[in-house]
């Protein structure tokens, strides 16, 4: 009879311990409830790859983490003031899951930039359309983005400071690709001081899962 | 033989059920005591170290404890906890700039952190997160609930069928028993998670440069002596490319101005007697050249005019 007592009483504390369980189950269940209002990848795990890339009228440069790619072709010599080209560039989700991204522009030197005067100047269309007309004999090259949306890059004045694209960061689905019209231009009041110099810019895309 | 059976199953299932609570209890009671934390890693940024379906304890520590190469929890504005490697650290102002990197980015994470505090990873443990994940889904929160009641009917519940006066007498510890397990239920509920998801987010850069972007050098004329008949002295510049007119100075020391269009190249002095000197800007748009060479003129009445160099 005295055994049993005992075994009854320490199987009704080991029950009463047991209860400890509810505090770890309803500690997990606060793990669900959060995954499911994270914003990350509509919660729960996700392994897979981030790749970025970008190119001209397709994202085919750049596969892989990191790199960088020369848009050739976004190029203009002898630019009198107001004198422009415009350049299509694309951004591509290579990896395989979305990913969010922002992008600034930097110049390689100032030398086209005045604090107060304007200088180079750019503009980046997003869905836009790159068209480019104009002859240098008569001072006319001009390109044109037709179309899209604006970003934060609308006549610019550039510099070796980064100035942003997006205001937040945009979301890009796996394999999907967004085009921007990016145009460069000669401020029509650019100062005399600015004849005969040479810069390039240079976009930092920056995508984070 | 039967009974015996039962027996064993009563109290292998009493030890382990308390077992899996008193772990519980203690980490319910010690976690928020010593600032830990139980992250389960969502991604896999910070593999091979902490790989997708990690699991990592944290503590939390102050800014000034932290040391480049510690792994460190951050909870950004975006509100998504991040676990990333601290390649460094601004101490510069206040709060204290946190760079982070995930072991697998090629690239520190775009932004710093700024923080007074963060969650330091004590140790790590990959694969964990997959058994912590399912026992989060709703199958395992009702197998464990019904683990705990079928404990409480082994421990407090009829043990022998009949005898109604101890059926009574074990009314009130059952009672008793279902109270706690709503209060502790409710109090695991309203408690401050410690255990909590972290993104250990996958990161790439892409750089676009263009070509180059130049402008145009307008180039300077070049001023020569025209044909010098009695009473005219002309002078002529050679015709520059795109130029959308010329501005020339004239007169003595060169004091008048006088803007030509892009046609013109040559410009004739006539008169009783005049003299100056002459030179001559290209212009494009609002941008003009560099001034030319120079050259005195001088025009006298019925005599040949004279241009020399200054």
């Amino acid at each position: 009879m005295r055994p049993t007592h005992r075994r009854r009483r320490s199987g009704r504390v080991r029950a009463l311990l047991s209860l400890g369980l509810l505090l770890g189950i309803t500690q997990v269940s606060t793990l669900a409830s959060w995954t499911d209002s994270a914003t990350v990848q509509g919660g729960g795990f996700s392994s897979g790859t981030l790749d970025l890339k970008v190119g001209e009228s397709a994202a085919d440069q750049l596969p892989g983490q990191g790199g960088s790619w020369t848009h050739s072709t976004m190029t203009l010599g002898a630019m009198a003031p107001g004198e422009s080209v415009a350049r299509a560039l694309t951004v591509g989700n290579g990896g395989s899951v979305a990913l969010t991204y922002n992008a600034t522009v930097v110049t390689s030197n100032n030398d086209l930039f005045n604090t107060g005067t304007p200088g180079l100047q750019v503009t980046v269309v997003e869905g836009a359309t790159a068209s480019n007309g104009g002859a240098q004999a008569s001072n006319s090259r001009a390109g044109t983005c037709t179309g899209g949306t604006a970003t934060s890059l609308t006549t610019t004045n550039v510099s070796t400071t980064a100035s942003g694209l997006h205001g937040s960061a945009a979301a890009l689905a796996s394999g999907a690709t967004r085009t921007y019209c990016v145009l460069a231009k000669l401020a029509t009041t650019a100062p005399n001081s600015m004849q005969g110099k040479t810069t390039s810019l240079t976009f930092s895309f920056n995508a984070q899962q | 033989m039967r009974a015996r059976t039962a027996d064993s199953f009563r109290e292998t299932a009493l030890t382990v059920g308390a077992g899996l609570g008193l772990v519980c209890l203690l980490l319910a009671v010690a976690a928020p005591l010593g600032g830990m934390r139980l992250l389960v890693f969502e991604s896999g940024s910070m593999s091979p170290t902490v790989e997708t379906g990690g699991v990592a304890l944290t503590r939390t520590v102050p800014a000034d404890d932290l040391a480049v190469g510690d792994i460190v929890s951050v909870i950004p504005p975006s509100g998504v906890r991040v676990t990333h490697r601290v390649v460094d650290i601004d101490r510069t102002g206040t709060p204290t700039l946190l760079h982070l990197r995930g072991d697998a980015n090629e690239a520190p994470d775009p932004v710093p952190y700024p923080v007074t505090e963060a969650d330091r990873v004590i140790v790590h443990v990959n694969h964990l997160g997959f058994v912590v994940d399912a026992l989060a889904s709703p199958y395992a929160v009702f197998a464990g609930g019904a683990f705990v009641a079928v404990l409480l009917m082994l421990a407090f519940g009829r043990r022998r069928p009949g005898r109604r006066a101890r059926e009574a007498r074990h009314r009130a510890p059952v009672a008793a028993a279902v109270v706690v397990a709503i209060a502790l239920a409710g109090a695991g509920a309203l408690m401050p998670a410690r255990i909590a998801p972290t993104a250990a987010a996958f990161t790439d850069t892409a750089a676009a440069s263009t070509g180059n972007l130049s402008s145009v050098t307008v180039p300077a004329p070049v001023v020569s002596c025209g044909t010098l008949i009695v009473g005219t002295t002309t002078l002529t510049w050679t015709p520059v490319a795109r130029a959308t007119g010329y501005t020339l100075h004239y007169g003595p020391n060169g004091s008048v101005t006088e803007n030509v269009g892009p046609g013109v190249t040559s410009k004739s002095f006539s008169g009783l007697a005049t003299s100056g000197v002459f030179s001559v800007e290209a212009r494009l748009g609002s941008w003009s050249s560099a001034t030319s060479n120079a050259k005195n003129y001088t025009v006298l009445l019925l005599l040949a005019g004279v241009c020399t160099n200054v």
